[in-house]
Formats: structure tokens, C-alpha cells, sequence
């Protein structure tokens, strides 16, 4: 440790931070900030400030799933303060019957045990949010989940599209993809169905003189099928035909 | 699939030790073991991985042959250089019997956050947008059409989202699935480890410039901020991996304004050269830190010499790992359906200023009202900032913070002019980016106002 920093240390040992003091400065600052999770906990189980709250970040999801795993829950905090009561009591517990066992050198002070208890708490709340949003939408901890079973979650049109097409043609199948919805679906399609290769087919089907270059263009490269996607449909969302049949 | 994942670890363990092994002792003497471990994760990833990039911004096809051939080069070295590399462990260059014993709810937050990093990343596949469409298909393109040149992305039919976005973490991706084909547990390999190479970084940072209370204070910031644990699966490993080599290269450029030595100048060019390669974000830092160091270079007095030396080395070897990727790039024909992120970027500044106080509480809101991603870090930050910014000592960080604030500025401009463009929409995309530069921020501040303690001690020793 550099000379300049031993000074500041030896600057920090104020009396509140003697050894003796160290675990009920710690203890209370675990006590303290289980109160202030508690308080967390009663004011985020009222729905119109939780709304309000929220709305104070303009950019936050308006997604219902990403907004259940991101935002802190109010059980979790509840979790996680009764997680610092119970270190608390291991701390006095700690204190009680090793009292005289030899003490370290070095103590932290309150501010310090609170800042690291509470930044402690918004930790574990926010572990605690992510497995209890697993364990309330699958029934089960991440790692019992298979990724299948994610993405049937996660994209319930375009995943399952992605396999019933697997099933329709081959790996190594080159098609031309029209995709209903924009880029945003064009690109996430032609992902989940590599390795069959998707080539752009929008100038497909306007039937004019540019058409016919781009079909000429795509047979060049082994362009065999075209495929028009509409992830909404519930009757026929893959239509799939030869490109030399249109 | 675990044999092509070990290998990717060993080799990666390998490269890592001949990074340090090349690295003598006496220019690492005031560095902690921690900080040795993180050079040894960080370097086998960005070693390799820029390597790699070269050669296939050359031409050669993708192999993951080309990594474990690095490892067992690097394996080579590390024998050859054993005394060397043996040095850096045996002898002790820091004391820390002033340590506090660390706070049981610390080690629990620790511990919670570490082990749901891991668990989300051996587990659970990538579900956000852009890991599926974009970073995703380019590592299976990758193991299966092996090249850059493919037609997978030089052929403006293929539909290849963004085929622009650099390409180092998709490679390293891709590396550690090996021969066995994609999985996603491999291809978060390298997010993990760039998750715990920040875990060695913020724990060595602690143990050499911190002690006492602040020591605990800033673990605290750092090891229980969420958004660096919990970020690589929530909402994609880019911006997070970034945020690791901005705490890297901050760390290193804050080492380098002490004392201008070869080995932190080169730390940062690898960590700038990792940043650029990983996506825009980290191309604004990179250009940040370049600019800072400089200045930094030209405004000091007796070592400007060595350390313009120093800056003109960093910029030759961007140019390096730049050149290669801006000439591939150009190469890469434009589809018809391609749209111009940079389109009206420069025009109409008047017209929107009428967002900027929008965007920018939605800065604001992000940092401080956040706190199941930042924790109350930002808040301890801007303390630290306000209480430190009065010292002289501060201006000697300001160059390091100067990255961080482009990087920021950058990210905000974006938004006022996605505002126009894409409208309240993109808006969701905002808060991912600012894990790429709350580390290195929360990092300057606790190092100037320590620094202003620091002197304040020293004063009044010696009055």
C-alpha cells in the first residue's frame, strides 16, 4: 500500500470504528437497511406509486415481461431485507459467542455498513426478482429450463415458424424471404432458421422488369424457393413455392 | 461440446500467461495479484481476438484451430519466460495488513450477483433482440461459413442484419464453440470471462489505491452494482463487454498519469483496440482516450517526450486493427434495405433542441433512478465527484473521465436524434448503453476524490 495511502487510513480510525465497535456498526447498519427494505416493501405494493415511480424513467420497457424482470419487485425486497436481518442476527450472534476471539485489524464505520448493506439489498432484490420471475413463469430455477422451452416464450410466432419450416425443407436450402412486419422480423426469422439462407425477396413480388433482374440475380446464386412470412396468420403463416413457379 | 470449451479456456489461460510473462517485474511491482489475474483473463480474450480479426480482415477462413494454435504458442512463451511470469507471483509488491475485514452483507451481495452471472450464462440462451437477429447469426455464420468474405456478408441479396457492427465478440463466440458446433453455454464463455475479469480489476484497483473505509465503499459501488452481473443476459453481453474494457483502459491511463510506463500504455492500446472492435460505443471511448492521452501527453512537463512516444505507438497500433476492418467494411456492398444509422446526424441541431432537456433527464433518470441496474453506486459518484472536483488534485483525473463523457455525450446525441427519426419507440434501447461507462465513471471519481484526500493528508503532515 503507498505511504499516502496508509496515512488516509490511519486518518479513518475514529473511535466509532475501533474494533470493539466494528460489528455493531455493522450489525445496525443490517438492521437499518432490513427497516428501509421493509419501507421499499410497503410503498412498491402500492400499485399507483409503483406506477408513478416507474414513470420516472421515460425509457423504461412498456413491455410486461421486461417490465417484471427489471423493475424491483416488491417481494423480493422483502426477501432480501430478511436476508440482512438474519446476517444481522449471525452478526450479534457472531459477537456474542466469539467475543474474545481475536479481532481484525481494520473497522468500517455506520455510513459505510449502510451504503454496503443497502447496495447489498438492491443485489440480492434484484437476484431474487430474476429466479422468482423464472420460477413463476416456468415452475422451475433457469438452470432446469431448456432453451426450446425459452424461445417457445420468448418468440411464440417466429420460433415455432422457424421449426415448422426446418421441417419443410432442408439445411442447405437458399430462399428468397418476404416477411410481413418490417425489418424487425425479417432479421430475427432469418436468424432462427440458419442455416437455411434467407436472401432478400421484397422486389419478388412487384412483377415489373426489376423483379425479373432480381429473381435472374437469385437463381445465379442457388435461390430455389420463395417464402412469404406473415408471423400473425393464424391459418397459413409460411407460404413457401418454387421460385420457378411464379 | 465441454472438450471445445476447455480447450478455448486452456488456450485462453495460455495466451493470458505470455501476455504477463512479457512483462517484467518491475514495471507490475505496485500492481496486486488480483490485477495479474485480470490481465491474464482479459489479454486471453483480446489477444487472441484481435489476432484472429486480422487474419480474416486478410482473407484467411475462420478456424478455431487459429485460437488453440495461439494458446499453445502462448504456452510455449510462458515457458521459455517461466522465471519471468513465476516473478510476478512469488514476489510480494503490495502489503495489505491494513485491510478491513470485509462487511458479511458484501461477500453475500458479491456472491448472489456472481452466481447468477454464471447460472444466466451456462444456462440460459441469449433472448434479446439483437443477440438472437444480430450477434447470434453472425457466430453461426461464422462456424459455418468460416469467413468474413462470404458471401453471407459481402453479397447485398444475403440478408445479414448489420454486417457493419465489428466483429470481435461474435469471433470469440464462435472460438470457444470450436469444432462442436454452436451452443450457447460456449459462446458465453468469454462473457463470463470478461465478467469476472472485471471482478480481479475492481478487487486489485481496491487493494492498490484504496484503504481503509473507502476501500470497503468502493468494492461496494463496484462488486454490488447490478447492471455489470446481470446486463451480459438481460439485455446483451455488447455494451457490458464494453464496459469492462472502458474500466480496463481507465484503469490503466489513471496508472500511466502516475507514471508513464510502456506496459500501461500498452494495456490501454490493447483495451481501446478491444473496445473499438466490439461496437460503436466503444469506438467513441476508444476515440476518447486517444484524444485524452493526447493531451495529456502535451500538456506535461519533464516526460512529455516519452509520452508522446507513448501516444504515437498507441495510435500506430489502432491504426493497425483499424485499417484492416475499414477497408473490409468498404468492401461490403450496401443492400437495398439497408438504412443509414449517421443519415441527417449532422444537419438540423437547431430544429432539436427542444428534445435535449427530454433525453437529457432521461440521462439523468437513468443514472440516479435506476437502481436495480446501477444500486446506489452513481449516487456515492457524484459525492465523491462534487466533494472531489474542489481539490487540485482532480484536474490530474479529469483526462481519464474525458472518454467516459464523449462516450456519454455520444450515446445522448443519438437520442435526440432518434427523438426525430425513429420516434418514442428506440427509446427502450437506452439503457443498456450506459453500462459501457457507469465502471469507468464511478472508477475516476472514487480515484480524484481519494487523491484529494490524499493530498489534504499530506498537507497537514507537513504543516
Amino acid at each position: 500500500m503507498p505511504n499516502s495511502a496508509r496515512q488516509i487510513h490511519r486518518e479513518d480510525r475514529s473511535p466509532s470504528s475501533t474494533p470493539s465497535g466494528r460489528i455493531t456498526a455493522e450489525v445496525v447498519a443490517l438492521f437499518v437497511a432490513g427497516l428501509v427494505g421493509l419501507l421499499a416493501w410497503l410503498a412498491l405494493r402500492q400499485p399507483w406509486l409503483r406506477q408513478h415511480l416507474a414513470e420516472l424513467v421515460p425509457h423504461r420497457y412498456p413491455i410486461a415481461f421486461a417490465f417484471e424482470r427489471q423493475i424491483l419487485a416488491p417481494r423480493s425486497v422483502a426477501l432480501a431485507s430478511a436476508i440482512l436481518w438474519l446476517l444481522a442476527l449471525l452478526s450479534l450472534l457472531r459477537e456474542k459467542i466469539w467475543r474474545r476471539a481475536p479481532k481484525p485489524q481494520r473497522s468500517i464505520g455506520f455510513s459505510t455498513a449502510l451504503f454496503v448493506a443497502l447496495q447489498s439489498l438492491i443485489a440480492m432484490s434484484v437476484v431474487i426478482n430474476l429466479n422468482s420471475y423464472f420460477l413463476r413463469t416456468f415452475h422451475r430455477p433457469p438452470c432446469r429450463i431448456s432453451a426450446t422451452e425459452i424461445y417457445m416464450h420468448w418468440i411464440p410466432q417466429a420460433f415455432p415458424h422457424s421449426l415448422q419450416l426446418r421441417q419443410r425443407v432442408s439445411e442447405q436450402t437458399r430462399l428468397a424471404l418476404y416477411v410481413e412486419g418490417g425489418a424487425f422480423n425479417r432479421y430475427l426469422f432469418s436468424a432462427l432458421v440458419y442455416p437455411i439462407r434467407c436472401y432478400y425477396g421484397e422486389s419478388l413480388t412487384s412483377g415489373s422488369d426489376s423483379a425479373a433482374s432480381a429473381i435472374a440475380e437469385l437463381r445465379r446464386r442457388g435461390v430455389e424457393y420463395y417464402l412469404h412470412y406473415d408471423p400473425f396468420s393464424t391459418t397459413e403463416p409460411l407460404q413457401l413455392r418454387r421460385i420457378s413457379n411464379q | 461440446m465441454t472438450m471445445a470449451m476447455l480447450n478455448g479456456l486452456i488456450a485462453q489461460f495460455c495466451i493470458g500467461c505470455a501476455v504477463l510473462s512479457l512483462v517484467s517485474f518491475s514495471a507490475l511491482q505496485t500492481v496486486s495479484r488480483a490485477t495479474k489475474a485480470a490481465v491474464i483473463v482479459f489479454s486471453g480474450l483480446a489477444v487472441p481476438g484481435l489476432l484472429i480479426l486480422l487474419l480474416l480482415c486478410v482473407g484467411f477462413p475462420f478456424d478455431p484451430q487459429w485460437f488453440y494454435a495461439l494458446g499453445a504458442l502462448g504456452a510455449i512463451m510462458t515457458i521459455f519466460r517461466r522465471k519471468e511470469f513465476l516473478c510476478h507471483w512469488q514476489k510480494g509488491g503490495l502489503s495489505f495488513s491494513g485491510n478491513p475485514q470485509l462487511p458479511a452483507a458484501l461477500t453475500v451481495g458479491f456472491a448472489c450477483l456472481a452466481l447468477w452471472t454464471t447460472i444466466s450464462l451456462m444456462c440460459l440462451p441469449s433472448v434479446d433482440y439483437d443477440s438472437i437477429a444480430i450477434w447470434g447469426y453472425r457466430v453461426r455464420v461464422l462456424l459455418n461459413e468460416g469467413t468474413l468474405y462470404s458471401e453471407s456478408l459481402r453479397d447485398p441479396y444475403r440478408i445479414a442484419p448489420m454486417p457493419k457492427h465489428p466483429y470481435l465478440l461474435p469471433l470469440m463466440e464462435a472460438a470457444f464453440c470450436g469444432r462442436a458446433g454452436f451452443s450457447h453455454a460456449a459462446q458465453h464463455i468469454p462473457h463470463l470471462g470478461l465478467y469476472f475479469a472485471f471482478v480481479l480489476l475492481v478487487i486489485g484497483t481496491a487493494r492498490e489505491w484504496f484503504a481503509g473505509e473507502f476501500q470497503v465503499l468502493f468494492l461496494a459501488a463496484m462488486l454490488l452494482m447490478p447492471a455489470p452481473a446481470v446486463q451480459w443476459w438481460l439485455e446483451g453481453a455488447r455494451e457490458p463487454a464494453i464496459g469492462v474494457a472502458a474500466l480496463w483502459s481507465t484503469y490503466w491511463f489513471l496508472r500511466w498519469l502516475r507514471d508513464p510506463s510502456p506496459s500501461a500504455a500498452a494495456f490501454v492500446g490493447l483495451a481501446l483496440g478491444a473496445m473499438y472492435h466490439m461496437k460503436v460505443e466503444g469506438a467513441a471511448f476508444a476515440a476518447g482516450s486517444l484524444v485524452a492521452v493526447f493531451i495529456v501527453s502535451l500538456m506535461s512537463g519533464a516526460d512529455r517526450r516519452i509520452r508522446l512516444l507513448h501516444f504515437a505507438c498507441l495510435a500506430c497500433a489502432l491504426l493497425f486493427l483499424v485499417i484492416p476492418w475499414t477497408i473490409s467494411k468498404a468492401l461490403m456492398l450496401p443492400t437495398t434495405q439497408d438504412y443509414d444509422f449517421t443519415a441527417g446526424f449532422a444537419e438540423g441541431w437547431s430544429r432539436r433542441l427542444s428534445m435535449i432537456p427530454f433525453v437529457a433527464w432521461m440521462g439523468l433518470s437513468e443514472m440516479f433512478l435506476r437502481p436495480e441496474l446501477y444500486g446506489l453506486a452513481p449516487h456515492l459518484g457524484i459525492i465523491w465527484l462534487v466533494r472531489g472536483i474542489t481539490r487540485r488534485t482532480w484536474r490530474a483525473a479529469l483526462p481519464a473521465v474525458f472518454p467516459a463523457l464523449l462516450c456519454l455525450l455520444g450515446i445522448l446525441a443519438i437520442y435526440v436524434v432518434r427523438q426525430e427519426q425513429l420516434g418514442a419507440a428506440r427509446n427502450v434501447t437506452f439503457s443498456r448503453r450506459f453500462v459501457c461507462v457507469m465502471p469507468s465513471l464511478v472508477l475516476v471519481a472514487a480515484y480524484a476524490y481519494y487523491q484529494a484526500r490524499i493530498s489534504l493528508s499530506d498537507k497537514k503532515d507537513a504543516a
